[in-house]
């Protein structure tokens, strides 16, 4: 048994009063439930008993829950969380590597350079982080303007306050000293910092990507 | 039921199996399927399914198609060309694996 447009519609309100919005997983949830609804209806169960049974069942994903790889402050649908990891646990790891390794090596491997290079470097860094830390800005305002939520627009939202890493590396601290000796927690904070960027380009192209993909849906 | 955690890490596996074999299906007739397939044993839960579909989309082996079927949309999953030659690895790799199981939890032995 197939439901009605104004069925569709309750369960649709039903994932609204849920604030899911998340246009690359709302598709799919939708017709799940629907599905379920109409399996339940099969068995000759009313539509609002078939609903209730269903909506119990789907509570448990819907449960705002939060993780270790995004922070404790940012929570959603334990369905969105899950599927963030999965997309995000790779960077995690690229973002650890980017801030240890630099650290490990320079302090293992002391670097000194030329006054006029040191100079250079720092003056370098200093321009290129200040474009960066624009690009991420651009991207935020972007991603907050289109209003669209998807699991990629959340990843974001949880990795914007890692920019500090770039302004404290290059905007505030120097990479090279006076004496020119690189200093390997600011080589560090600015490895970091640059794998934030990346983070954030890489996860708004997919944001575009699935707005892209699902606007017509 | 009581052994969900031991298929927990063969979903992915499971996933490209049933694609290879039904070219394309959706969300909800995967966990149907399974749930036919091993009389009730093996239940995939929604929030299980959809992170791990949309992880092997995003690792390029499957492909989506979305259409509208009675009044309302459905997302379909099919095989990409490296879908089907990573299935095909997957399975060798999940072969491999139950026999070592078979070998440790039934060994047999011999006086050769």
């Amino acid at each position: 048994m197939e439901l009605t447009t104004q069925q569709i519609h309750k369960v649709e309100e039903y994932l609204n009063s849920k604030n899911f919005g998340f246009i690359d997983l709302r598709v799919e949830i939708l017709d799940h439930i629907i599905s379920d609804i109409e399996n339940f209806m099969q068995k000759n169960i009313s539509f609002e008993n078939a609903f209730a049974m269903t909506r119990i069942r789907w509570e448990k994903h819907f449960r705002e829950t939060s993780s270790f790889y995004f922070g404790m402050f940012f929570s959603e649908s334990k369905i969105v969380v899950k599927k963030a990891i999965k997309q995000f646990r790779s960077f995690y790891f690229l973002y650890l590597t980017a801030y240890i390794l630099p650290v490990l090596i320079f302090k293992l491997f002391p670097v000194n350079a030329t006054v006029g290079f040191a100079n250079f470097v720092n003056g370098f860094l200093l321009s290129f982080s200040a474009v960066m830390v624009c690009y991420v800005v651009y991207i935020f305002i972007k991603t907050i303007v289109s209003k669209q939520k998807t699991t990629f627009s959340f990843i974001l939202k949880t990795q914007y306050f890692g920019i500090i890493f770039l302004i404290l590396g290059a905007v505030l601290g120097t990479v090279f000293n006076e004496e020119g000796e690189l200093n390997p927690i600011f080589t560090g904070f600015v490895s970091a910092g640059f794998a934030v960027v990346f983070i954030c380009h890489y996860f708004f192209k997919k944001h575009q990507e699935a707005i892209q993909k699902y606007k017509i849906s | 039921m009581g052994n969900q955690k031991l298929y927990k890490g063969s979903l992915q596996t499971i996933i490209l199996k049933l694609l290879e074999s039904n070219d394309k299906m959706y969300g909800y007739e995967i966990t149907q399927h399974v749930k036919e397939l091993t009389k009730g044993e093996l239940q995939i839960t929604e929030g299980a399914l959809y992170p791990a579909l949309h992880k092997l989309e995003a690792d390029g082996l499957l492909d989506v198609e979305v259409a509208k079927v009675g009044n309302r949309l459905r997302k379909y999953y099919k095989l990409t060309e490296n879908g089907t030659k990573e299935t095909a690895n997957k399975l060798a790799e999940m072969q491999e694996f139950l026999k070592t199981m078979q070998h440790l939890v039934n060994p047999k032995f011999s006086l050769e």
